[in-house]
């Protein structure tokens, strides 16, 4: 099971819930997002278990991942 | 032709000037090099010689969007060298449009009274005001709106100005006459120890501003106000504010807490952009979200914060209001911040840098962490001009020395913005290279690129580098930092922007040249101040001490440290 935490706008894009899903193997994170319909060019921000991760980590069952949209300092 | 004007508060006497080396000049480029031309690199901040300088960018008066920000420079009290702070609110637009392309207010009342200039299309008069001796920033800028029109726009300094205390600044009106802030770096101690109490901006009858190419300048500024509009990032912006951060920050543990002990807050979630948006539309009232600062803004990322009953405590809630004096003094909950940054507003004081001291001052026990009781005693303290409110009002530094501190969060002098280095690396690099010292608007590196590891130890002084060469363009232009996506993005709709209004030929390469003479004639002033190298660090604790939850230690190279000089 992965658990997938989405913040701010990326909640349109999932009925305003987080999800869980199961895979089989290890996937790239594109490939989930591409699955759940967040296109990628609008996350700007990925934690993985806890710590950063790049959009380009690859995600296994039992990870938790929290979504950011792109977001600005200020 | 454009008008500079020089205010000398020793002899009272206003003067007009044209300087053509100045003509493509605009914002932090136009106030750094007019401290870098005129001002003695040593001399003392508060003193007869240094001067302050307030600049519209080059875009100011244009319907570009987001492009009236007023730029405030000069030798900075906190850091001790070059600065420049920079607001949005409505004077920038106004003074673009009365032909001013800088304000240079020099010398040094020597009488008790206070001033206020008055600008309007025909004249410039400096006059005296008593009557807003040592008034709030709020009933100040309200006197002032009532004497000269609800429209004018309004740059004042609050008691703490007046009064020298370093982490003063000067206070814009915006659109809605709530008030915005050019923060960093104790500018309004510079203004309020010249005697000037503020500038009001009338541009009523002005002549409209000159354009090279109009219709080409239409064209492009439309074009980039539609791609900004469907930015992604404005979005966000629009229905939190800046505020939309909090938890992003915290979820990488950088979030300072607790004087900077910890990077993550239990109540994150209490003082985030989702919960600062769900209060403001459930109360009702005066509650606002989505506003603008500035005319013609497509962002609109300004709120207004209203209490139970719906009247305004404060606007606008900031991140870093919320970073600093809220989770980095241990609160839970939004209300109590709202008050604290109302009183510090009033005051005339950068939020920043008072959450940085009354952090310090809590972690040695002046008061309690998460007690608003504690916090407001000591504002009170400042209020009444006392010893231990001198010290504050004074900043971190001052503060953290007095004290015995030796977990001072302060670069240059000045304090950390809501960013723990140790757990965003580059944001370190940008606090302790940058001639700003520790300033986030100089080179903030949240969000910025997502390829960067935040705790990695490689590629963060070059992220530094880029960001405080893109960020400083848009300092000289008057552009908001929210306003980069589309700019950055295409380059040439920048360069296409600013040379149809000036008639400029800037290209995709040279328009960044802006930021980087200026940063380099900032770094020069600095060494000629004594801000030497030796100063491009941060506090020793950040290098030793691990930041939970990530145990992190601030630890890049030298070497790497190095990639960010400009």
């Amino acid at each position: 099971m992965v658990k997938i935490r989405v913040n701010l706008s990326l909640k349109e894009y999932t009925n305003n819930t987080d999800i869980e899903i199961n895979i089989d193997q290890q996937v790239p994170l594109t490939e989930i997002l591409d699955k759940l319909g967040i296109p990628e060019e609008q996350v700007g921000m990925v934690i993985k278990n806890g710590k950063w991760a790049p959009k380009s980590c690859n995600v296994s069952n039992n990870d938790t991942i929290e979504l950011f949209p792109q977001l600005s300092g200020g | 032709m454009y008008k500079i004007v020089r205010v000398d508060m020793s002899t009272k006497k206003v003067t007009y000037e044209n300087k053509e080396e100045y003509k493509l000049l605009g914002g932090r480029a136009l106030t750094s090099r007019i401290t870098y031309d005129e001002v003695e690199p040593n001399c003392e901040p508060l003193g007869f010689k240094n001067k302050v300088i307030i600049a519209p960018g080059l875009l100011a008066g244009t319907i570009a969007s987001s492009s009236g920000r007023i730029s405030v420079g000069g030798k900075s009290p906190l850091t001790n060298g070059i600065k420049e702070a920079n607001c949005g609110g409505i004077s920038g637009h106004k003074l673009a449009k009365c032909g001013i392309k800088a304000i240079i207010v020099e010398g040094k009342s020597t009488d008790e009274n206070c001033y206020v200039l008055k600008i309007d299309k025909d004249n410039i008069i400096l006059s005296k005001s008593n009557e807003l001796k040592y008034l709030g920033a709020y009933e100040t800028t309200a006197k002032l709106c009532e004497k000269y029109g609800d429209r004018v726009g309004v740059l004042c300094v609050g008691p703490a100005g007046e009064r020298g205390l370093r982490a003063a600044c000067v206070v814009s009106n915006d659109v809605f006459g709530e008030l915005r802030f050019a923060a960093r770096g104790g500018m309004g101690a510079i203004m309020g120890s010249k005697g000037l109490k503020a500038i009001v901006v009338d541009d009523e009858g002005a002549d409209p501003i000159k354009y090279t190419n109009k219709d080409e300048f239409f064209k492009l500024a439309k074009e980039f106000n539609k791609q900004l509009a469907a930015n992604p990032k404005t979005k966000n912006n629009q229905k939190y504010g800046t505020t939309g951060i909090v938890k992003a920050v915290n979820a990488l543990g950088a979030l300072p807490t607790k004087n900077f002990r910890y990077g993550s807050w239990e109540y994150a979630e209490e003082l985030s952009g989702e919960k600062l948006y769900e209060t403001i539309t459930s109360r009702g009232g005066e509650g606002k979200t989505g506003i603008p600062c500035m005319n013609g803004c497509v962002i609109r990322c300004s709120t207004v914060y209203p209490d139970e009953n719906g009247q305004c405590i404060v606007s606008t809630m900031q991140y870093e209001n919320i970073a600093l004096l809220g989770s980095n003094l241990g609160f839970d909950n939004l209300d109590s911040v709202a008050r604290l940054n109302k009183e510090v507003n009033d005051l005339g004081l950068d939020a920043i840098e008072m959450g940085c001291a009354l952090g310090v001052a809590l972690d040695e026990g002046l008061g309690k962490f998460g007690d608003e009781a504690s916090c407001m005693s000591l504002l009170n303290e400042i209020r009444r001009n006392t010893v231990v409110g001198r010290m504050l009002g004074n900043g971190a530094l001052v503060t953290g020395e007095v004290l015995g501190s030796s977990r001072i969060p302060v670069a240059k002098g000045q304090g950390f913005p809501g960013y723990d280095p140790r757990a965003l690396k580059g944001n370190g690099v940008t606090y302790a290279m940058s001639p700003m010292g520790a300033d986030h608007t100089a080179g903030n590196c949240f969000g910025s690129r997502n390829e960067v590891d935040p705790l990695g130890t490689d590629k963060q002084g070059q992220l530094s580098k880029g960001i405080q060469i893109q960020i400083g363009t848009l300092d000289c232009l008057g552009l908001c930092m929210f306003a980069r996506g589309p700019l950055f993005g295409d380059p040439s709709l920048l360069t296409g922007i600013v040379n149809s209004l000036l008639g400029s030929d800037f290209n995709e390469e040279s328009i960044w040249d802006m930021a980087v003479k200026t940063i380099k004639l900032e770094r020069e002033f600095n060494i000629g101040a004594g801000v030497s190298p030796a100063n491009d660090k941060l506090p020793e604790y950040l290098y030793y001490e691990k930041l939970p939850p990530m145990d992190s230690v601030f630890d890049l190279s030298e070497e790497e440290m190095q990639r960010a000089i400009i």
